[in-house]
């Protein structure tokens, strides 16, 4: 699997704090309560491998929000989180005690979340875009429920996964997910190369 | 102006490298010390007390408010900065009654130039 | 495609369209637009949007332009938390009532960015989704206050019920006393008074039992104690009990035995009860100077049918589907006695904690036999 030396671990890891950050203080407008986002920790996975890296989350079942993005870099962006919890947090946030159906959403409640996770996801992708001087698109969000293997799926297998480990704190409740970006080989080199040229570029 | 120390407080090497360039650049005689959490931070104000603190808020362990008010406890006379991506209005109203300015993330030569003057 | 059929087809969809250029000036605005804002386009077009709406300063869908055009990145505005991104009406009211989902897309053309904006009218699917979430809500109030109106209700009764039971006893116990000489010898008159005064006390104890089982059923407390018992000594033994009623109601029982015993475990003070209520409901509806008879039956799986059967006018259609639940009473029974309508509630309640069956036949105007299954012994074939 790739591997990131200390410096470029770190660098990756910060822009997308700076990125969560704010697309935490958009949620916190909209939600009119504090949020926090951090990202903990990152890694690289191959699809086949990814449920053994997924761990706080019941892989069987997933609320996922995914978005293409392509341009100079390629790939697809897919904020997972789990599915019970999920729903209570969007109930919450539309101040809704009631559903109708306590195990489906609703498409009412299906789009709340598909604009959250857009919320979440256009923020890490800006923000390694912009710090990393590149010129992508994302396309919108698209929410799907069920299992890991039909949520994180891929034509090409050979794709690598960049895994973000995703603490969402809103409330007082702390919701655990994970953002997780298909790429392919090509794509990651680019990172990684892009991030080099950033590191390089702080005079020292 | 006279040479200064700055305490730099941030758990991405990165972070505190960009700082560290940005003052290095303008005002070359100045001490700069690293810390890369809350607890380095606290051993490092033992010895010594710096004239300004820049510490990240998102750090493991004690996060940035709190080692704020342990610096204003220890030393009271740094002028501490506290700098962070998540810029919401109740970590800067907490940041307000403590006497701690506030800089949103990513780091700009501006906002360094304004945090030091 | 012809371009300008395309651009017919991009103006008048039912989607509301608008594209801005890198500086936000309109460069599109069609007819679905043009008439929710009530702006034409020769209005708009050339127009930055937050001319046309200065409130959209510093709203979410400035921000989300702008990322567009800077960023790339695609934006939901989700009608959950941007109700009126715009001024939009969708009745002639002088308030913008359009309810809006928004996407907003990023284009490049000729190295130009440009910003495309989709409206999506979602007033009526928001509006009925408030409506279904209400009227949920209602019923879930109404639930909760059935359901301590009902317990109250229960309470009540087993209350009012211990109240009555006590005096009554009394006086049955007294009446009994008075009718078994112990003070003596009573004149006829008086017996003949005595003994209506009886037999009513004894109905009204009969019908507070009832209540009292069906608020022990409701709670859960109803205690049963299991033994062996032949149900052909049981059945004997009840029908001897009712044969009075019988008479009352000009009808003989006639229960034929089987040969070998059939064995099961059963309470036998609940079963008899059961079998003493179709006993007295096949009396009370049956034609007069007919049987009633009791027949015990093996049927398959090793269960023991007691089937109890009259010649009446039968169980009418209306209450076939209903005629275990609480508080039916089937109308026109040939006597003139009326119960609490609780008895074949009570009766499957009971057969239920005997893992057994009751049901029943009946033909209009000919026979109708009520039954109840007990699964034999272990052992006994």
């Amino acid at each position: 699997m790739t591997i990131l030396t200390d410096l470029q671990h770190d660098t990756l890891t910060e822009i997308i704090n700076i990125g969560m950050g704010s697309a935490a203080a958009a949620l916190s407008t909209m939600v009119k309560d504090e949020v926090s986002i951090s990202v903990p920790d990152i890694s690289f996975s191959s699809i086949d491998a990814i449920k053994d890296n997924l761990n706080e989350l019941d892989t069987s079942n997933l609320a996922s929000v995914r978005q293409g993005f392509d341009g100079e870099l390629s790939g697809d962006a897919i904020l997972l989180f789990s599915g019970d919890k999920s729903l209570e947090i969007v109930r919450m946030l539309l101040a809704n005690t009631l559903g109708i159906n306590d195990n489906d959403f609703s498409d009412f409640e299906q789009e709340a979340l598909s604009e959250i996770g857009n919320i979440i996801l256009n923020a890490g992708l800006s923000a390694i875009a912009n710090t990393l001087r590149f010129d992508v698109n994302s396309s919108l969000p698209i929410y799907k429920q069920g299992d890991i293997d039909r949520l994180v799926t891929s034509d090409d297998k050979s794709q690598t996964v960049l895994i973000l480990r995703v603490d969402l704190n809103l409330e007082n409740k702390q919701i655990k997910g994970y953002v997780v970006y298909l790429m392919d080989i090509l794509a990651i080199d680019q990172l990684i190369e892009h991030i080099d040229r950033y590191i390089n570029s702080i005079p020292n | 102006m006279s040479t200064k120390s700055v305490l730099i407080v941030d758990d991405s090497r990165v972070s505190r490298m960009m700082v560290s360039a940005i003052i290095n650049n303008m005002y070359t005689d100045w001490t700069i010390t690293e810390a890369a959490s809350g607890d380095e931070a606290i051993t490092v104000l033992s010895e010594l007390k710096p004239d300004i603190a820049i510490i990240d808020f998102n750090m493991p362990g004690i996060d940035g408010l709190q080692l704020a008010e342990k610096i204003k406890q220890q030393s009271p006379n740094t002028a501490i900065t506290l700098l962070t991506a998540n810029v919401q209005d109740s970590i800067q109203a907490k940041a307000a009654t403590l006497g701690v300015s506030f800089a949103g993330k990513p780091i700009t030569e501006e906002k360094i130039v304004s945090i030091i003057s | 495609m012809h371009e300008a059929l395309l651009k017919q087809i991009v103006l008048s969809t039912d989607i509301g369209m608008i594209v801005v250029t890198a500086d936000s000036s309109v460069v599109l605005w069609n007819q679905w637009i043009e008439k929710t804002s009530r702006l034409s386009a020769d209005k708009a077009i050339g127009h930055q949007l937050s001319q046309l709406f200065p409130h959209l300063t510093g709203s979410r869908l400035e921000q989300a332009i702008d990322d567009a055009i800077n960023n790339g990145t695609s934006a939901l505005l989700s009608s959950a938390w941007n109700l009126y991104s715009l001024p939009l009406f969708k009745t002639e009211s002088e308030d913008a009532d359009l309810l809006q989902s928004l996407m907003i897309k990023p284009i490049t053309f000729n190295d130009e960015s440009y910003c495309l904006i989709e409206i999506f009218d979602v007033t009526n699917s928001h509006n009925r989704e408030a409506l279904l979430r209400e009227k949920s809500k209602e019923s879930e109030q109404a639930l909760d206050a059935a359901e301590t109106a009902s317990r109250a209700k229960t309470e009540y009764v087993s209350t009012v019920s211990h109240e009555l039971r006590t005096p009554l006893t009394s006086i049955n116990g007294s009446l009994g006393l008075i009718l078994g000489g112990v003070v003596g010898e009573i004149p006829e008159k008086a017996r003949g008074l005595i003994e209506v005064a009886s037999s009513n006390t004894t109905r009204l104890l009969s019908i507070i039992n009832d209540l009292l089982d069906i608020e022990k059923i409701e709670a859960g407390k109803m205690e049963f104690i299991f033994s062996q018992v032949d149900l052909n000594v049981l059945c004997s033994h009840v029908v001897e009990q009712n044969q009075n009623y019988a008479q009352a109601h000009n009808v003989c029982f006639e229960f034929m035995p089987t040969k070998q015993p059939m064995l099961v475990s059963a309470d036998t003070h609940r079963i008899s009860q059961v079998l003493s209520n179709l006993l007295s409901n096949a009396a009370k509806f049956s034609f007069s100077n007919h049987a009633v008879t009791v027949k015990l039956n093996k049927i398959e799986n090793d269960y023991c049918r007691v089937a109890v059967t009259n010649h009446g006018s039968g169980i009418p259609e209306n209450y076939r589907d209903n005629l275990f639940d609480k508080f039916i009473q089937v109308k026109g029974s040939q006597s003139s006695s009326k119960g609490t309508g609780l008895g074949l509630n009570i009766c499957r309640a009971i057969m239920n904690q005997h893992h057994g069956h009751i049901g029943f036949d009946s033909v209009l105007n000919d026979t109708t036999s009520f039954y109840f299954d007990l699964k034999l012994a272990d052992g006994y074939h």
